[in-house]
């Protein structure tokens, strides 16, 4: 029986430096039936339209659908260059129309897309919807073209009032709050280490992360020279070149594909109050997956105590770290000692109190393609085809991030 | 339209740590601070103006900025958000600059200076810093 907004409000609660976003309850509507992927690099003069399509194409065929049969196309706006529909019937020779929506991609999006294609479906709008992400900001990078920073360096505020002091990109954002963090809570330069060097671990033993042949320790870790206090590069994520994808369904449509579906039970998102300056934020140890997890999981009626493996957006250590204190794994400002002891580690499930994170090796490990790579992880994980496979791993989270903004995405395996 | 929005919200902080002082944009109505500064008051949409503050606040955050990445400034440099003592909404983005030996800590309490900063491209200015 669906909850209504005010129910899911109820359960929610307030919050009193930013708010959920009332998504009506979509459990169980929907499914992804096949996940498509290109090789993750770096710069490598691969174009962000050539690996879109790659990336289609194979989730296409994942799901065991021809391009004919998809009738929904959703991505990213404003970073990189995307795909239309016109793009994706040029390329594959179909013909027929293409419900098309610019709220999908990778990010909080990756997470809200399946919402808002669950919406698309209810309204008869597309049956098999394709989302997908593609970033080209290795070789961008590297010809000059453009970084991750840009959009916040051509805010009128920020290039205001910020970025004169060059307080910005990110890393200086999220190091700035990470020494909060550091002084609220105690938390350590070697506690915030595990999150890097376990999601390295991870990427250790999967064969498409770009740093899977890169040893990190603790030592060679705490060795390394200060980027911006306290992060070191190895806080920081990768910048990459690469695609990924996945086809949704109706979720009882999904019975006839080739892989056991993922069912979507729980989606939420959450926003700061003054958004987009996160310099404003009335609480800079938190991030806003304060208020979107508890929608999501609302919505699935799911505890976090459910979760058997997670993939959270790791663009900085510390940010991972507090959007696990978040979601509520733990109490916050306990990440630090939540996070040692293998705690993130594959191999210790949830009965052994671990919580495995980011298995593919995240942002930081894997590839930086802004969260996509980490959805199609989690189906991997959820269908039992992962590299790094948790054992009986039946529901997943994913949680998205923008930095003002955060999504909560809970999966389940379907029978 | 955007460009003199921003002339109006932006130029006369500038202006006024140029004449070393530290305003923020306030509701002349509800006197409720305002920032970043908009064109009307969120809370009773009444008209903006600026007020001056007298200079002391406390230390949010920092970072320290020890490689290259803005291209901005030479490094080291150290950028912050600092809470003025007399605008406790406020959090005003700025640099610190410190005396030899001192580090910073949250929660340092800290005063304004103006100094001229001088950016890697284009004009020095003079901005509103924060010293122990």
């Amino acid at each position: 029986m669906a909850q209504s907004i005010r129910q899911l409000k109820s359960r929610v609660g307030r919050f009193d430096w930013g708010h959920s976003v009332e998504m009506d309850d979509v459990n169980s509507e929907i499914a992804i039936i096949g996940i498509g992927e290109t090789s993750y690099t770096g710069p490598s003069d691969r174009a962000a339209k050539a690996m879109a399509l790659e990336a289609v194409e194979n989730a296409i065929e994942d799901a065991g659908l021809k391009p004919r049969d998809i009738d929904g196309l959703m991505v990213s706006a404003g970073i990189a260059e995307q795909l239309c529909p016109d793009d994706f019937r040029a390329y594959f020779g179909t013909e027929n129309d293409i419900w098309f929506s610019r709220e999908g991609g990778a990010m909080i999006w990756g997470a809200t897309c399946t919402h808002t294609a669950s919406l698309a479906i209810r309204a008869g709008l597309a049956r098999n919807i394709v989302n997908v992400f593609a970033v080209d900001w290795a070789s961008a990078r590297k010809s000059g073209r453009g970084t991750p920073g840009d959009w916040h360096a051509n805010e009128p505020m920020k290039a205001g009032y910020e970025v004169p002091y060059g307080w910005f990109p990110q890393p200086l954002y999220f190091a700035t709050f990470a020494h909060r963090h550091m002084h609220e809570f105690g938390t350590t330069a070697e506690q915030l280490a595990e999150v890097p060097l376990t999601f390295r671990r991870h990427a250790n033993t999967h064969s498409g992360a770009v740093m899977r042949d890169k040893i990190m320790t603790m030592e060679s870790y705490l060795e390394r020279p200060m980027l911006t206090d306290p992060f070191r590069v190895e806080d920081c994520c990768l910048i990459s070149d690469g695609a990924g994808a996945f086809v949704m369904c109706n979720a009882e449509q999904a019975q006839d594909r080739p892989h056991v579906p993922v069912i979507v039970e729980g989606v939420g998102r959450g926003c700061i109050e003054g958004s987009p300056y996160i310099s404003q934020q009335k609480r800079v140890t938190a991030t806003p997956q304060t208020f979107s997890a508890p929608w999501a999981l609302a919505m699935a009626d799911r505890e976090v105590q459910d979760i058997d493996v997670l993939a959270v957006y790791d663009c900085f250590s510390m940010t991972a770290l507090m959007q696990i204190e978040d979601m509520g794994f733990c109490d916050k400002g306990q990440g630090g000692e939540f996070v040692q002891n293998d705690r993130l580690y594959y191999k210790r499930t949830r009965r052994d109190g671990g919580i495995p994170c980011n298995t593919h090796g995240g942002l930081l490990s894997h590839a930086y393609v802004l969260g996509i790579a980490h959805i199609i992880e989690l189906v991997r994980q959820l269908r039992g085809d992962a590299q790094n496979q948790v054992a009986d791993a039946r529901v997943a989270a994913y949680a998205g991030f923008t930095a003002d903004e955060a999504a909560t995405l809970i999966l389940r395996r379907g029978l | 339209m955007d460009a003199l929005n921003n002339e109006t919200l932006i130029r006369p902080f500038w202006e006024g740590a140029a004449r070393g002082q530290l305003l923020t944009c306030f509701c002349t109505l509800c006197r409720t601070d305002i920032w970043y500064p908009k064109e009307h008051c969120p809370v009773c949409a009444g008209a903006i103006s600026w007020r001056p503050l007298n200079g002391r606040a406390s230390l949010l955050s920092w970072t320290v900025v020890r490689r290259q990445i803005n291209g901005q400034f030479d490094v080291p440099y150290m950028p912050a958000i600092v809470i003025p003592e007399d605008a406790p909404e406020v959090h005003l983005v700025t640099c610190l600059s410190l005396p030899e030996g001192v580090s910073p800590y949250c929660d340092m309490p800290l005063n304004v200076r103006f100094s001229e900063l001088t950016p890697l491209q284009g004009k020095p200015f003079v901005a509103p810093v924060f010293t122990a």
